[in-house]
Formats: structure tokens, C-alpha cells, sequence
């Protein structure tokens, strides 16, 4: 019977080792080559990566050409006064973006991420950029605003930001418009 | 079923790193960056925040070559290391840190990559070179990374076997997180494993009585630690102590069953049979699948035995015999099914199919009668490492199935736009020779001369705009009417009112003189800025003209080769995919052929002692006779 106790002894080590740490008996597996094909997977997604770059950059170039190129992008300050449920844009009075974000995106936004919200492509002189945005303003009530800018697009790629700032001197969210040279 | 791979619970190596920027500050568990001064360098975080590692890495990687984050050089070639550990490339992430010491970055940044260098290291099992690593770190680390820097070095300790050194170290640090503890219960069973049972003990007794009204996450390790204290015990032949521990394990945990098995044993050590049973009967009751449930079958028979009672403990024996026969073809079967591919097929199913990351963990095991069996493989560093692999090659090959597929969009709109240039060209080409010979020029000046000339000589009518010249015409043709019917009729009321009416239009026209030789000379200027435009835009056009073709044939030698390579790499992903799968179906087997062997040595055991029961039963009655013989 102390074989019978060995086995219970080993076993409970074992387990006890694999959950402190995560090595367990399955880690003791011979393992065919699992450095061998790291690497290979390793290598793999290098060059799936590289292509992927290489595609997005060729993409830009056939649908967006910077000539013609405009971009719009959305950040958000704390967002203690404003939590962002939808953006709608419009440019030269039609509609070119309705988005609803979810929990996770207005957070890496309020972490200080920046969403591009909008890509496309007009011909060079003036136009209107009309966003709207609507949510919840302070003490939870809906809130809906508008910004307008009217712009000059040139020959390079024009973009755009669209901020939305928490003023603490207003306790009140604030709409701006910035162009990026 | 419910997973918790404990380690993965380390901050994202990513973040920690974005950390540790001059833009960055941590609010609460969150890191936030304060100055984006690039859009695409948020962009890159507002991807990288949502976990999106796969499009994080693209879209930094994009904005690199494009030249777009000038004032993110430093912060975004770190980020982009942090974000390939994030994507288990460690590699790649290894070749940045490198870099980012050779080019002498800030004492900051540099402490930062040693710091991931070392991880890394210690990741492939390169222990002196972590620590080697680790000795490079100058000063003191920023908030956290400080701390795990810390218990870092004191698992590199750990796994150089230098448990002195590491119960220094740990003692030193003085760190109470759950980290903390799991590596001092690491250390203590190693040195109880390496005959150092006293320190062993010491550090075990120490996380047993550790308070946890309410975290799960202590309560597990501190069952552990009793669980520990009472087997060794157990093995040193100290029952007495091996009770006061094992009674310390919660009988709700899920480490109860092992609990209820050791404290059988303690009693049998104690030559306590009664009392030995009790566990052993209450583990008869519960799920045959769990490896103390199976050995208290055994142990159950051996107290009877014990007990004298033979005949039920060759019940139990054959009880015994009977679960475990059941269960060596239930795992014979599961190999079958394993081997088939249908498991980790089934475990990607149940999945969500996202970019999670390097620390995505797997949270749901699929249902299956032997899963029971794999708990601690699917729990395991290899197992976990390994079917992340298996999950990124899924969308590996999925990314690049897509990219196949929109280059035949890619291809369709070159082709429109090569036809749109050839139904443009003859016009554009019409215009170009226009603007070369000067013929819109020509046209401009004959419009300015006509302009000074009715200017010049008062041409008052010329400025009629075109409604009056209208009324002037019809004026003109009522005129010459009245001509020919004077000659027979009297036309005097007519005549006058011809006069009045036509009076009034030039009269209109006289009185606008001002504006409308204003506007004349207008019309000059806004047509000579008009031509400046359009002769610049014309060279635009003359230089897209000759380029366009030459566009054309570079994007559709790039869509061609991208088709290529982009078929080249599904068929490697494709390979690596098989082999991958082949890998985990390998270490699941093998997994249960150990179980298996397990319980058929518990089976041998059983038929042994069962013909050995057989034997006393009849060598007994034999015996009697012979008492009998004369």
C-alpha cells in the first residue's frame, strides 16, 4: 500500500506545483519540436504583418489618393460631462457616417485613443463638415450637438479631427473642430 | 468549467509598457494617454486599447512607413514591442528592445527593454541570460513594474534551483500580492521536494493561515499550502500533523476531494481503519472521472481488508475493478476521438473568434465525457501557449483569405480606372493642345478688346443684359412694322408708344452704366484667374497624363505580386495550421495515456489483491482439514 501512497503522493505535488505556476504534468510532455515551430509560427506572423502593411498602404493608394483624400478623425477628453452614444456626419449635406460606439470603444477613447471615423475622397476647393453627436450630457440627461466647419481641400490629404472636451469652467462638454495640416 | 491561468492575469505586456511613457499616467488599472500629437499614433492607441493587437501592429506599422508619427518615434517603436509580446511574437519584440539598447535611448526607455529582454528570456527558459538581463536595469522601475520586476528576479532565482537566494530575495522585497505568495509556495514546494522540509514548511505554514474572508484567489492558494503541509506530513510519517492541515482545507474547494483522500491516509497511519473509511466512503459517492475519487475505490477494499472484513472487501475490489476497466476504455475511446481532430476543433468553437492577444485564455472547455480528464492540461502553460498559436494561425489564414479575395476588387478598379483614363484622354489631350497653342488665351483677349470698345465708345445697348437685348429685338421688329403700315394707315399711338417703350429699356441700361461696366471689368479678372488655374491644373493633368500609365502598370504589378506572395503565405499558414493542430491533439493524447496507465496500475493492483483475497479463502478451509487430519 505505500506504492499506492507514492502515487497519490506525486500526483498531489504535481498538481499543487501546476496550479501555483502554470507547469503541470502536461508541461513534462515530450514536446516535438515546439521551438521549431514557434518559429515558424513567429515567422509567419512577421510576414503576414508585413504583407498586411504593404496591402493597406497599396489600398490607400487605388481608393484614397492623397490628392483627394480626406479623413475625419473623433477624440475624447475625460468625458466626465458627456458619455458618447452616436456620431453622425455629413459632408456637403449628405450623410456619410452614422456610427454607435460600444462600452469598449468610448473607453480606448477616453484612454486617449483616437478613432478615425470617417475616410473618403473630395475634389479640391471649399466644403461643410456638419457632425453631430449625441449621448449623455451632465447628471444623465440626452444631449445632442452639432459642429460645423467649412474647409478648403488642396492637393494633399486633409484631415480633420472632431474633439469633444470637457470645459470645467462651464461643467458642460465642449465640440471643437480642429484641421490638421 | 472555468479556467484561470493564473499568470495571464499579468497586465498586458503592452500596456505596462504604454505605462511607462512620458504621455502616459495610470488611472486606477487603466492606462491613459494624455498628448496624442499624431492622429495616426491614436489611432494606432485606440485600436491597441480595444485589444485589436493584430490591427494595432498593421496600423503602427502603416503609419511608419507613410512617415506619419514624427512626434511618436521613441514611445511607438516601444509600444510596437510591447504589442508583438502581446501577439506572441517574442522575437520580433526581442529584436526592439535590442535596438532600442544599442541606440543608447533614454536611461527610461533602456531600463524598460532590459526589463522585457528579461522577460522574454525567462519566457524561453534562458534563465542566466534573464538575470544577466536583469542586472542591466539601472535605478528603480516606474509604480508596478517595479514590483513585478521584483518577482521576476525571484522566479529567475526559483528556476536556477537557488531557493536560498530566492527566500532572501522574497524576504527582502517584503511583497504581500497574490504574485508574491504564488511564488513562495512554489519555492516552498520545492525545497520540500529537494529535502529542505523545515524552510519548506515554514514558508507552507505561513500562506496556510493566511486571512481570505472573501478573495477566492487566496482561499485556493491557502487550501494549497495546507494541502501541501498535510501530504508532507503524510510522508514523513506524521499523521498527527497531516490532520491538523488537511482539516484546513475548505470542503467546498475544489482541492476537497484530495483533501478527503490524504486524511485516510493520515488516519491509516494511524492504524485508525473506522475512521480512515469515512472519507474514503464519502469519496465512493462523487465523480469516478477525479483521481482521489478513483484511488479511495482501492483504498477503501485495503481498509476493509484491514478490518477483516474480506468478503466486502473483495466487493469493493471488484467495484474497484469494474470503474476502473470503465474508465481505461472511456480514455481509449477519447484518444480515438482526440485523434480525429474533433476536440480542438470543438474547443476552437468555443471560442470567441477575435484578436485577443497573447493573454487571451482559454475560459470554456467543451463538453466531453473525458473532460474531466484534461483540466490539467487545458490548465497548462504548454497547453495554453500552444492553442494560442493554433488560435492566431486561425486568423492568420482567415486575414489572408480575405486579402485574396479584395485584390480581385483591387483588380476591378484598376481596370475601371484604366478605362475612364482612355475615354478621358482624347478631351483631356483636346485641352492640353488648346492651352498649348494659346487659344483660350486668344478667346480671352478677343473678350477684353469687345469689352474696352463698348466701353470706348459708350455702347450702352452692348451692356443690355440678355432679357433687354431680347425686348430690343422684338422693339427692333415692331420698328420696322410700323414702317411699312405708316405708308397706309395713321400709326401715330403706336409709334409713341414704340418710342416710350424702347426709351425705357435704354434708359434701364443707361442708368446701370456704373455696375454693369464694373461687372464687365470683373468678369476680366475673374477669367484671367479662372486661365491661371486652369493652365496650372493643366500641367497637373499633362504630368498625370504621362504618369497614369505608368501608375497603372506599377499598382498592377503590385496587386500581381501580393497575389503571389499572398498564396505562398496561406499555403505555409495552411501547413503550420496541421502541424499546430497535430501538436495539441499529441499533448492531449498523451496526457490521458498517463491517466490511463494511472488507473490500469490501479486496476493491476486490484486483480492482484482480489486473487490474493481468492487465495486466503481457499488455502483457509484447506488448512482446517488438514487441522483435521489425523
Amino acid at each position: 500500500m505505500k506504492k499506492l501512497l507514492g502515487i497519490a503522493l506525486s500526483s498531489i505535488l504535481l498538481v499543487s506545483q501546476a496550479f501555483a505556476e502554470p507547469a503541470s504534468t502536461a508541461d513534462s510532455a515530450p514536446k516535438p519540436d515546439m521551438r521549431g515551430l514557434d518559429k515558424q509560427i513567429q515567422d509567419l506572423k512577421k510576414d503576414v504583418l508585413a504583407v498586411n502593411r504593404d496591402l493597406f498602404i497599396l489600398e490607400e493608394e487605388l481608393l484614397f489618393p492623397a490628392t483627394s483624400q480626406v479623413a475625419i478623425f473623433l477624440s475624447v477628453d475625460v468625458g466626465e460631462f458627456f458619455k458618447l452614444d452616436s456620431v453622425q456626419l455629413k459632408l456637403n449635406d449628405k450623410i456619410v457616417t452614422n456610427y454607435l460606439y460600444t462600452d469598449r470603444e468610448v473607453d480606448a477613447l477616453h484612454r486617449g485613443g483616437v478613432q478615425r471615423l470617417h475616410i473618403g475622397n473630395l475634389k479640391q476647393g471649399k466644403h461643410e463638415l456638419i457632425a453631430t453627436f449625441v449621448g449623455k450630457g451632465p447628471k444623465g440627461r440626452e444631449y445632442r450637438r452639432g459642429s460645423t466647419l467649412v474647409f478648403e481641400k488642396k492637393l494633399d490629404a486633409k484631415y480633420v479631427e472632431l474633439q469633444v472636451i470637457d470645459s470645467a469652467s462651464k461643467y458642460q462638454p465642449e465640440f471643437k473642430v480642429k484641421e490638421w495640416e | 468549467m472555468k479556467f484561470r491561468y493564473s499568470l495571464a492575469l499579468l497586465l498586458c505586456l503592452g500596456a505596462s509598457l504604454l505605462a511607462s511613457q512620458a504621455g502616459a499616467e495610470v488611472k486606477g488599472e487603466k492606462i491613459v494617454w494624455k498628448q496624442v500629437r499624431d492622429l495616426d499614433f491614436g489611432n494606432t492607441l485606440y485600436l491597441f486599447f480595444q485589444r485589436q493587437y493584430f490591427s494595432s501592429i498593421v496600423n503602427l506599422t502603416v503609419s511608419k512607413k507613410k512617415l506619419t508619427i514624427p512626434h511618436h518615434k521613441q514611445e511607438s517603436e516601444l509600444l510596437l514591442g510591447g504589442m508583438y509580446l502581446s501577439f506572441g511574437m517574442h522575437r520580433a519584440a526581442g529584436e526592439i528592445f535590442a535596438e532600442l539598447i544599442e541606440k543608447n535611448a533614454p536611461l527610461r526607455i533602456r531600463n524598460r527593454a532590459w526589463f522585457y529582454l528579461a522577460k522574454i528570456r525567462y519566457q524561453r527558459d534562458l534563465y542566466p541570460e534573464a538575470e544577466q538581463a536583469m542586472s542591466r536595469i539601472e535605478g528603480k522601475l516606474k509604480g508596478d513594474q517595479e514590483k513585478e520586476r521584483h518577482l521576476l528576479y525571484a522566479n529567475i532565482l526559483l528556476k536556477q534551483a537557488r531557493y536560498e537566494d530566492a527566500d532572501k530575495y522574497l524576504a527582502k522585497i517584503k511583497d504581500k500580492s497574490i504574485w508574491s505568495l504564488y511564488i513562495r509556495y512554489n519555492l516552498a514546494v520545492s525545497l520540500v521536494r529537494q529535502g529542505k522540509v523545515e524552510p519548506g514548511h515554514k514558508i507552507l505554514k505561513k500562506i496556510g493561515k493566511i486571512s481570505a474572508p472573501e478573495d477566492k484567489e487566496l482561499q485556493a492558494i491557502r487550501d494549497r499550502a495546507n494541502l501541501s503541509l498535510g501530504y508532507s506530513f503524510i510522508q514523513q510519517e506524521i499523521p498527527e500533523q497531516a490532520l491538523k492541515y488537511l482539516r484546513r482545507v475548505r470542503l467546498e474547494g475544489h482541492l476537497s476531494n484530495k483533501a478527503l483522500l490524504g486524511l485516510g491516509w493520515a488516519y491509516d497511519q494511524q492504524q485508525d481503519y473506522n475512521r480512515a473509511l469515512a472519507p474514503w466512503l464519502e469519496l465512493n459517492k462523487r465523480n469516478v472521472q477525479d483521481s482521489a475519487v478513483q484511488e479511495s475505490f482501492l483504498a477503501t477494499a485495503y481498509a476493509l481488508g484491514k478490518l477483516e472484513q474480506n468478503a466486502q472487501a473483495l466487493e469493493y475490489y471488484k467495484t474497484a475493478i469494474e470503474i476502473y476497466g470503465g474508465e481505461v476504455r472511456r480514455l481509449e475511446d477519447s484518444i480515438i476521438n482526440i485523434s480525429s481532430g474533433a476536440f480542438i476543433s470543438d474547443i476552437m468553437q468555443t471560442q470567441q473568434q477575435n484578436e485577443m492577444g497573447w493573454f487571451w485564455e482559454l475560459e470554456q472547455a467543451p463538453v466531453y465525457p473525458e473532460s474531466n480528464y484534461l483540466l490539467d492540461l487545458l490548465a497548462s502553460h504548454t497547453f495554453q501557449e500552444s492553442l494560442k498559436n493554433y488560435r492566431d494561425l486561425h486568423l492568420l489564414k482567415s486575414n489572408l483569405e480575405t486579402w485574396i479575395h479584395n485584390l480581385s476588387v483591387f483588380d476591378t478598379i484598376l481596370e475601371t480606372r484604366r478605362n475612364a483614363y482612355a475615354e478621358r484622354l482624347p478631351v483631356i489631350q483636346q485641352n492640353s493642345e488648346k492651352v498649348k497653342n494659346g487659344d483660350f488665351q486668344k478667346l480671352r483677349d478677343q473678350y477684353e478688346a469687345e469689352i474696352n470698345r463698348i466701353l470706348d465708345t459708350d455702347d450702352l445697348l452692348a451692356m443690355a443684359n440678355s432679357l433687354e437685348k431680347k425686348h430690343l429685338k422684338k422693339l427692333n421688329r415692331i420698328q420696322e412694322k410700323l414702317d411699312t403700315i405708316t405708308l397706309h394707315r395713321d400709326m401715330n399711338n403706336a409709334k409713341e408708344k414704340y418710342r416710350l417703350l424702347s426709351g425705357v429699356i435704354k434708359w434701364r441700361v443707361a442708368s446701370q452704366y456704373g455696375p454693369r461696366s464694373w461687372a464687365l471689368k470683373k468678369n476680366i479678372k475673374e477669367l484671367d484667374r479662372a486661365l491661371e488655374t486652369y493652365q496650372q491644373r493643366s500641367k497637373t493633368i499633362l504630368t498625370a497624363e504621362q504618369k497614369a500609365p505608368l501608375q497603372f502598370e506599377g499598382h498592377g504589378q503590385r496587386i500581381d505580386s501580393m497575389r503571389t506572395l499572398l498564396h505562398e503565405l496561406l499555403a505555409r499558414s495552411n501547413d503550420t495550421l496541421n502541424e499546430q493542430e497535430t501538436l495539441l491533439q499529441d499533448l492531449a493524447v498523451y496526457s490521458l495515456r498517463q491517466q490511463q496507465d494511472r488507473i490500469s496500475s490501479y486496476l493491476t493492483h486490484a486483480q492482484f489483491s482480489v486473487a490474493q483475497i481468492r487465495d486466503l479463502a481457499t488455502s483457509e478451509p484447506q488448512d482446517d482439514e488438514q487441522d483435521k487430519a489425523p
